[in-house]
């Protein structure tokens, strides 16, 4: 059974448009469905202002969907609530994109640690510090009892990072959802919160989306977990879906294809890099990509692709039919 | 010479315990030039920005060095005059993390703050100035304008930041981190848009970041730190293919492909507190005995770099 299944969620934001300039309903997110089940790995790629956040607050259910459904162990968090909402909101935890802003100043660590863990359970003194012990143990901030009066400036980003996780992990969770969680530790210290972050989800059986806009980095965690669907964002939609390696040798979606074309690699620094055109007005018609595809056709202006192909491989571009369904 | 920083030292100290945050750093920067300023983090990057603008605040303290401007000291110039400078000559792009777009005002409101404390006040030009500069960064104007930072992406905030520096035309720009957020399209759109401002208007730039690959794309030189220290300086090209410093060193070799076989990479961790020694100490697979003392700088190949294993022999 699927842990979690997103049903056609969109999330629609009114642009205040101050003086001249008119309200606007601005998809953030525009019919999403996403199966998640236990112990699956979801890559979320996307550029910036894709959605990608967006998408994983619905998750963790900190943005209610304007239209559609979450459903979490066969409830809708947001119609059946009584139900499910509380087991919903502790099992299903959000490592955040930014870890400096996030995490409390004035805080130690235990203290960070401590206030989920008493939000959702009872514990004695001993179970609690055992707990602590053991979160740390397990995102390797070793050994534990140096940590446990540090303040989060008194760490290095990646430790700060690993704090996060260590927050996230400590009510159990079933589902987490991290968002650019190595986006801002540099090279060096990425690869070993990646393998620590993966050898805990391998180790729990997690279900977990990892968003992040960077392929090399998708590519490392999805290698160390051993598999890993992907979805790719544009404009608020999945234009594409399937396992990564497989995306990565073929792509299908002309975003896709850009967007491996344009990544940097050590051996390609000081290569020509193919031309790509950037346009961030967003259309409301066709397909969202239709203003810098190079292959653009009459019909992408008028009606949105679907998503078609195989359940490893879909895409949602006409170059590859669409139009009839 | 544009901007000449010797023995430049930042400490931050709570009760009785202090940081050192950056330690005797020295460099110039020509006229036209783009410096990559590099570092894991925690290694000080931030805190040499801020002491370059004069913004350190407590607990920090600059506690040595110089930082001349056109040949004058920024830190020794009455606060006054370094204001007129500020935006207008020197402008920053501080790290998104620390939310430096005023939370109550709408974007476009912080463009009008900063020109009407520089005596920047027709309305209508500065409407189209400021439109110019959001298409330049890849955002809609007529959407972007009148929002409020909560309501934009991680990246979109880090652009804005990018158009504010540059609309009144300075001639350096620090940008701290300003692509680290974003995704390789819209990193290549803003390389792109700092190597055109650069080459054309020959705005010089000091470039932050901790992503070797991205900075190396743009920075004619490269300077690495680590735990507040200066670890290398060259060329870019050089640095790239033949890193010296065992930490540079570890920062290229971490970087995973993009095509062919990947393989599992285990990457040492600092454990401990830096006490005294190469700040490097603990994580290089290089140390000697003498790694136990600061090395010093040593010039070498045309790069300076604070290694021991560097030193010349016979000297
Ligand atoms: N509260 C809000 N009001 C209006 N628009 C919003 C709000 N929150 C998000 N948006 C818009 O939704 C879009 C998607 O934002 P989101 O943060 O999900 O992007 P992202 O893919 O995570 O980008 P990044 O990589 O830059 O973090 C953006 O255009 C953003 O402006
Ligand atoms: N206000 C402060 N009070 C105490 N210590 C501080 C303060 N600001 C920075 N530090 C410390 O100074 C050192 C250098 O920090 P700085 O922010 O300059 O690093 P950075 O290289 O910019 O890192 P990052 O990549 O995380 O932005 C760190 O050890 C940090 O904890
Ligand atoms: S549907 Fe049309 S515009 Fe969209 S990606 Fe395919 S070809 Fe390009
Ligand atoms: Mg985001
Ligand atoms: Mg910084």
């Amino acid at each position: 059974m699927n842990l979690m299944e997103l049903r056609g969620v969109s999330v629609i934001f009114e642009d205040r448009g101050g003086g001249f300039f008119k309200r606007r309903r601005f998809y953030a997110l525009k019919n999403v469905s996403l199966n998640i089940g236990e112990d699956d790995l979801i890559l979320v790629l996307g550029e910036s202002g894709a959605g990608k956040t967006t998408l994983g607050r619905v998750i963790v259910g900190l943005q209610k969907p304007t239209n559609g459904s979450v459903i979490y162990k066969g409830y809708d968090v947001w119609k059946q609530k009584r139900k499910i909402y509380a087991t919903y909101r502790r099992e299903v935890q959000l490592v955040p994109q930014d870890p400096y802003s996030t995490l409390p100043y004035n805080k130690t660590v235990k203290e960070i640690l401590e206030a989920p863990l008493k939000r959702w359970n009872k514990l004695s003194k001993q179970e609690l510090e055992k707990r602590l012990v053991e979160l740390l143990d397990m995102v390797r901030l070793s050994p534990p009892e140096d940590f446990l009066d540090k303040y989060p400036h008194q760490l290095s980003g990646g430790q700060r990072q690993r704090l996060n996780i260590a927050r996230s992990l400590s009510v159990d969770p079933k589902l987490v959802v991290a968002d650019e969680p190595v986006t801002m530790v540099d090279a060096s210290l990425r690869l070993g919160l990646l393998n620590t972050l993966a050898e805990i989800k391998n180790k729990l059986h997690l279900s977990m989306v990892f968003i992040t806009h960077d392929i090399p980095t998708a590519r490392y965690f999805y290698h160390l977990v051993k598999r890993g669907n992907t979805i790719v964002i544009f404009g608020g939609k999945v234009v594409e879906e399937g396992d990564l390696e497989e995306l990565l040798s073929n792509p299908y979606h002309p975003y896709t294809k850009d967007l491996i074309n344009i990544t940097p690699s050590i051996d390609n620094l000081y290569k020509e890099k193919p031309e790509v055109k950037i346009n961030y007005e967003r259309v409301d018609f066709g397909c969202p990509y239709q203003l810098r595809c190079p292959y653009v056709m009459d019909i992408c202006k008028k009606e949105e692709p679907q998503l078609i192909g195989t359940n490893s491989h879909r895409v949602a571009c006409y170059l590859y039919g669409g139009q009839n369904r | 010479m544009l901007l000449e920083v010797s023995d430049l030292s930042v400490i931050y100290s709570a009760g009785n315990k202090v940081v050192r945050a950056v330690n005797n750093v020295s460099f110039d920067l020509e006229k036209g030039e783009v410096l990559g300023i590099i570092g894991e983090s925690g290694s000080g990057k931030s805190t040499l920005a801020n002491a370059i603008i004069r913004a350190i605040k407590p607990p920090g303290k600059i506690v040595s060095g110089r930082v001349i401007y056109k040949g004058k000291d920024l830190l020794e110039m009455p606060y006054d005059e370094f204001r007129k400078i500020m935006w207008k000559e020197i402008s920053y792009v501080p790290q998104a993390s620390q939310n430096a777009l005023n939370p109550v005002i709408t974007v476009y409101d912080s463009f009008k703050y900063v020109a009407d404390s520089h005596g920047f006040n027709d309305e209508k030009a500065l409407r189209e100035k400021v439109s110019e500069l959001m298409k330049l960064v890849g955002l809609d104007p007529k959407r972007v304008l009148n929002m409020y930072p909560f309501q934009l992406s991680g990246g979109m905030r880090q652009r804005v930041m990018i158009a504010l520096s540059m609309l009144l035309d300075p001639e350096l720009i620090i940008m701290d981190e300003p692509t680290s957020a974003l995704d390789m399209l819209n990193q290549e759109l803003i390389l792109k848009l700092i190597k055109s401002i650069n080459k054309e208007m020959q705005i010089s730039i000091i470039y932050i970041t901790h992503d070797i690959l991205n900075v190396a794309q743009i920075a004619d030189r490269l300077f690495v730190m680590y735990k507040g220290y200066m670890m290398e300086d060259g060329k870019t090209e050089d640095i790239i293919k033949d890193p010296l410093n065992p930490y540079t060193q570890l920062l290229i070799s971490s970087i995973p492909p993009l095509k062919g076989e990947i393989k599992n990479i285990n990457v040492k961790e600092d454990t401990s507190y830096y006490v005294s020694g190469c700040p490097f100490l603990s994580r290089c697979d290089h140390a000697f005995e003498r790694c136990k003392e600061l090395p010093s700088v040593f010039l070498y190949k045309n790069r300076k770099v604070r290694c021991w294993l560097y030193e010349p022999h016979g000297a």
